[in-house]
Formats: structure tokens, C-alpha cells, sequence
């Protein structure tokens, strides 16, 4: 474990990222290239990945590693039974997805490739049946919009400069898993 | 009037009316239709099947062929002046597609391996042939020829209508307007997929092995070779022969088909799981309205929350930076340490430093002052509310008998004024506030009449000063 060969200047903005409960995910959205490119702070943890979960674990925390986006947790023996954050993400991630594939009977691709998205605008436009709004008003998300900012705010949705959404890497995981705990 | 999906769904699985329309299109040269022809079409098909079909489909389809539904889901315009329809160019073509060219249906891979398995039986049975009667031996050519021309017949149908299949799938894809239909088009092409390329390919793919079709082709073409019947050797080679090209036709097909399947298969599996993890999302939420507080919160519920297994514990966004969790017994032993310093050092002041003492001293015989003052004016005000009291219930507990309208307010001015020493005109406000009730109860009583001076004023004098009021009157009534 050498310190020396951590970039601080990454160091600090990943700090500043995991400690305001954002994602790093294995990619990021280029405005100038329209497409996604590899992370430079997921790669900087990748590569001294020891060293940054020493440094996390120093001040109470834990660094998730799922494979394609870190988080940080607080290291505690026993699992809260609140848990807000992930209620939000979960929550917020199946209203999106059953809206975007049932109400607007759009394809999974429509949010998934960065050349499509979806647009605040349109989903606005939705008369959300009751059953969403209690599910949003119970995960204390408040408007689906608002559940749209919260997850771009935490990496879970990559804004486009087409102003349009699509699901990040991290995002895309938790489709994944929601698919396959539905599945089995 | 029903969903779009839905109303794609039936007029895929009942196409009658639309393909009669495009029939009338194409017969007369025309763009439209009169609606009169349409509305028979769709009671013909509604009749046909309302023999032996569940009752909702059959109102389903009716409702799906409905004409607000159609012109709802723009498959159809229709011109009121001359009451005529027309399909729009989207729904044309995937009527077309469908009732044309969709109608030559793949075969299953059960009737290739029936195939390969016949023809295991033909090869044990060929080498006996030589043993045979010359009747039987004609019987058995016949069935050989028989047999390679349907195995022919169905490789060729079947490499067409699946390639026709995919074309057709491949061409409403594109030309979908809509990503609903596109995902009734992916279902369609999933289970092309499925159930006919993707066991076929299987079958194709295996035909080489040691004991595949192929090598066993080679078998009877030896055998036909070794009896001389020189027509049947080369009719099964050529066989042989095009089933090279045949396999790479297959794989061209394949391959073009598996990229939709793909595509389309994932976005099913998504849309599936997401129907199911909302319904349960929402069955758990629906649970939580039975007023409980302690159960009302989705973040406490642990059927979600232990549904999933990730960002349990996940940081929060509204915290500030490098909070870490407080070891309580470490701070409350420094709290400990803190308060003994704390006295110690306070006990040093004490001794050593008299002018703080003189300081505290003086403040204390401040408070103690500012306390007695206060204690006093307490005292006063008492005596004074006392008084006003007593004054009060010796002048106007009742108010029988008046000689006249009385004027309330300078009534009590007059009283007070003249029994009290420092007498100050809110003394007056004051009482008068103390028997408003009072006045009210009577009057409710029907004992006085309280009349309120509401555009009056009324004056009174008091060391030298004015005071206006509104005067309230009370009159006595018995």
C-alpha cells in the first residue's frame, strides 16, 4: 500500500462525492462527446482501492464496491431498521421504470441508451394513477420529478445535454437486481 | 374504450375486419372505406366468435374495433361528410404484413427430429433390403422417395417462413410508431425466436455430428450406392450438398433474428419485473393504511427494506462532512473531568480574587432591591384590584330599578374617581370589562335592554384631560 500514488486532488472530490451519499459509478456522461466515458474518480478507487477503504473505515464508514459503482455506508454491527436512503433509491427506481415502461409504454431502452432519455416535460405530462402517488408520498419522494432530481442528484440517472435522463451504471445494477429478485 | 396494448393485442389475434379493409382498399383503388362496410366486417367477426369464446374477449374485441377506440389510438381517420374511414399509414402496413405474408407458419423442430428418427428406421431397415420381395423392395423406394421429398419440402418451407417471419417482424419494427406496438412486435418476434429459429437451429447445428442427419444421409447414399439404384444415390446427394448452403442461410437468419430477440427479450424481462416488484411495492404501501403510525413509514418497513440487499445503512445527503459515530461513555468520562476543573477553579477564584466576590455582592443586593420593588408594586396592584372589585359589587350587581338610561361607563368613572386616591381612567376600562358579562347575562335574562353607542361619543373629565368613549346605555325593563 503505497499513499503516494493517490491523486489528491481525486481523493478529495471522491471524498466530497461519497460524504454528500452520491454514487461513483464506472461511467460518466461526456456533453461533448454525447456519450458515456469512463470515470476517472471509479478509476482512481479501483486502482487504490485498499487505500481509500482504509481511509473510509478510519472515520466510521465502509466503501461499497458492487463491481460497477461505489457507495459508502455507515459501518455499524447491526442493520438500522430506517432505512431512508435505500427506500428512496429502491422506491424511486421501480415508480421511474413502471412509468416509463407501463404508462408510457416506451421501451426499457428508451432509458437506458443515452441517445434516447427521458424528459421531466414528458413524465410532468402523466396523470400518475393514485396507487404511484401513495408509493411516493410513503417513500417521502414527494412528485415523481422531485423522485427524478433525487436520483440524478445521487448518480443514479445521468442528465444528457438534451436535457433527458437515462439510468447510470449503478442505476442500471439496481434494474438488474430488482429484475432478478422479481425472477426467482 | 381500452388501452392501446390491448386494442394491438386483439387486432393482432383478430385481424378479419382490418384485412377485409385493405382487401376493399386494394380491390376498389380507394384510400377509403365506407364506414357502413367496416361496422359489417366487425359484426361478422364478433359473431363468428362469440360462438364458443369467452364473453369478455368478445367484448373486449368489440370494444378494441369500437370506432372512438380506434380514432382514439389514430389507427383510423374518419370523415364525417361522407361517413368513410381510413387506416393510417402505420396500421396499414401492419395489417398487411400481418394478413399476407404472416400466414405461412414455421414447423416445429418435434417434426425434424421426427425426421432424423425416420430416418434412423429407414437406414436399420435398408440393410435388409437385399432379403426383401421385389414388392417389398418397391414399397420401400417409394417410401424412401416419399420421405426425401417431405424432409426437402419442410427444410425449404421452413428456411422460407421463417425468413419471411423475420423480414416482416424486422420491416413493422422499424416502421412502428409507437414503443408500445414496437413491444407487442418484440413479444411476436421473442416467440418466432423461441419456438421456431431458435430449435431449428439447434437441430441444424447437431446434423453433423457422428450420429447426425448428415452422416446418416451419407449412410443411405452409400447403401443406395452399393444397391446400384444410382437415382436415389444422387437425389440424396445433392441433398447433402445444399445442406451446406441451407445451414448458412439458416445461421444469416438466425443471427439477424437473435439481435431482436435480444433487445426485445431483455426489455420483456424488464417490463415483467418491474409489473411484479410494483405490484408488490404497492400491495406493501396499501398494507400500511390501516392507520398505525408505528407501521406508516416505507423506510421502516423491513418486507421492502429486506427485499433488497443493497444501501442498507447508505449515507445520508443531509449530513455534514466527517461525521463520525460518538463513543458516549469516553465523552460523558470528559464531561466528568471538565466539571472538576470547572469547581476547582471556581474554588480558587473564591479565595483569591475578592473582587469578583464584591462584584457578586453588589449584584445580589441589586436583584434583592429590584425583588422587594417588585414584590411591592405586586402588592399595590392587588390591593387595587381588590378594591375595584368590592367597589364593583357594592354599586352594580344589580341594576333594578333604574330611574333612567343609564351611561355605564361615566357611571363607573364617577364611582371610582370618588373612592379611589390615585384614581387613573383605565381604572374605569378595567371595570367595565370585570361586569360586561354580567351586563350580557341580564340582558339575555331579560331583566335590561344594553344598548351600544356604536355612532355616539361621550366624554369624560379627569384632571384637566378629556376622555372620549362609546357609551354603552342600560335600561331597566321590569
Amino acid at each position: 500500500m503505497n499513499i503516494e500514488q493517490i491523486n489528491l486532488k481525486k481523493s478529495i472530490q471522491i471524498y466530497d462525492e461519497l460524504t454528500k451519499g452520491r454514487i461513483i459509478s464506472r461511467h460518466i456522461y461526456s456533453s461533448g462527446t454525447h456519450s458515456l466515458v469512463d470515470n476517472p474518480l471509479f478509476q482512481e478507487l479501483r486502482e487504490n482501492l485498499d487505500i481509500y477503504n482504509n481511509q473510509y473505515q478510519m472515520s466510521g464508514h465502509e466503501l461499497i464496491d458492487d463491481g460497477e459503482y461505489f457507495y459508502l455506508i455507515y459501518k455499524k454491527l447491526e442493520s438500522s431498521t430506517n432505512q431512508l436512503i435505500k427506500t428512496k433509491v429502491y422506491s424511486a427506481i421501480i415508480v421511474l421504470v413502471r412509468c416509463v415502461t407501463h404508462l408510457q409504454a416506451r421501451l426499457y431502452e428508451s432509458i437506458k441508451n443515452v441517445n434516447y432519455g427521458i424528459e421531466i416535460k414528458e413524465i410532468n405530462e402523466i396523470e400518475l394513477p393514485e396507487e404511484y402517488l401513495l408509493i411516493l408520498e410513503k417513500a417521502k419522494l414527494g412528485t415523481l420529478d422531485k423522485a427524478i432530481e433525487y436520483l440524478a442528484d445521487r448518480n443514479f440517472l445521468i442528465k444528457t445535454n438534451r436535457d433527458k435522463y437515462v439510468l447510470s451504471n449503478a442505476g442500471l445494477s439496481i434494474v438488474d437486481e430488482i429484475v432478478e429478485r422479481q425472477n426467482n | 374504450m381500452i388501452n392501446y396494448k390491448s386494442t394491438i393485442k386483439y387486432i393482432v389475434d383478430y385481424d378479419e375486419p382490418f384485412s377485409a379493409l385493405v382487401e376493399y382498399m386494394d380491390k376498389q383503388s380507394v384510400t377509403r372505406v365506407p364506414l357502413v362496410f367496416f361496422e359489417l366486417q366487425v359484426k361478422q367477426l364478433i359473431d363468428k366468435v362469440n360462438k364458443g369464446t369467452d364473453r369478455q374477449i368478445v367484448d373486449a374485441i368489440s370494444k378494441a374495433y369500437a370506432l372512438r377506440n380506434l380514432k382514439q389510438h389514430n389507427f383510423v381517420t374518419h370523415d364525417e361528410s361522407n361517413e368513410s374511414i381510413a387506416l393510417t399509414k402505420f396500421i396499414e402496413m401492419f395489417v398487411r404484413n400481418m394478413s399476407e405474408k404472416m400466414r405461412v407458419k414455421p414447423i416445429t423442430d418435434k417434426r425434424f427430429k421426427a425426421h432424423a428418427s425416420q430416418l434412423d428406421d429407414i437406414l436399420s431397415e435398408a440393410s435388409s433390403y437385399v432379403s426383401k420381395t421385389t414388392i417389398d423392395k418397391a414399397n420401400f423406394r417409394e417410401y424412401l422417395q416419399d420421405f426425401l421429398s417431405e424432409v426437402k419440402q419442410d427444410f425449404e418451407s421452413n428456411k422460407r417462413a421463417i425468413t419471411l417471419k423475420t423480414d416482416n417482424l424486422s420491416k413493422l419494427l422499424k416502421s412502428s410508431e409507437t414503443q408500445g406496438a414496437q413491444r407487442i412486435i418484440y413479444t411476436k418476434i421473442v416467440e418466432l425466436c423461441e419456438r421456431y429459429v431458435e430449435p431449428f437451429f439447434q437441430f441444424i447445428s447437431h446434423t453433423q455430428d457422428k450420429n447426425g442427419f448428415i452422416p446418416t444421409m451419407v449412410r443411405l447414399r452409400e447403401f443406395f450406392a452399393e444397391q446400384e439404384m444410382l437415382d436415389e444415390e444422387a437425389e440424396v446427394g445433392r441433398f447433402i450438398l445444399n445442406f451446406a448452403s441451407y445451414t448458412k442461410d439458416i445461421q444469416h437468419i438466425y443471427d439477424r433474428i437473435n439481435d431482436y430477440r435480444r433487445k426485445g427479450q431483455q426489455d420483456l424481462i424488464v417490463f415483467n419485473g418491474f409489473e411484479k416488484a410494483f405490484n408488490h411495492l404497492s400491495e406493501i404501501v396499501m398494507g400500511m393504511q390501516d392507520g398505525l403510525l408505528v407501521r406508516n413509514d416505507l423506510q421502516n418497513n423491513q418486507d421492502f427494506i429486506s427485499a433488497y440487499k443493497q444501501f442498507d445503512n447508505a449515507k445520508a445527503d443531509n449530513e455534514k462532512h466527517g461525521n463520525v459515530s460518538i463513543n458516549y461513555i469516553d465523552l460523558i468520562e470528559h464531561f466528568a473531568n471538565i466539571e472538576k476543573d470547572l469547581v476547582f477553579s471556581s474554588r480558587r477564584n473564591s479565595q483569591y480574587s475578592p473582587l469578583s466576590q464584591d462584584i457578586n455582592l453588589e449584584r445580589l443586593a441589586l436583584d434583592k432591591e429590584s425583588a422587594s420593588l417588585l414584590r411591592a408594586r405586586n402588592q399595590k396592584n392587588k390591593q387595587l384590584i381588590l378594591k375595584i372589585s368590592k367597589l364593583i359589587k357594592q354599586h352594580f350587581s344589580s341594576f333594578n330599578k333604574l330611574e333612567g338610561p343609564m351611561d355605564i361607563i361615566a357611571h363607573i368613572h364617577r364611582v371610582l374617581s370618588a373612592n379611589i386616591e390615585d384614581y387613573r381612567p383605565f381604572f374605569t376600562l378595567y371595570a367595565y370589562t370585570n361586569i360586561r358579562k354580567k351586563l350580557l347575562a341580564f340582558e339575555k335574562q331579560g331583566l335590561i335592554r344594553v344598548i351600544v353607542g356604536y355612532d355616539q361619543r361621550h366624554t369624560f373629565s379627569y384632571k384637566g384631560i378629556n376622555y372620549k368613549y362609546r357609551p354603552i346605555i342600560i335600561q331597566d325593563l321590569t
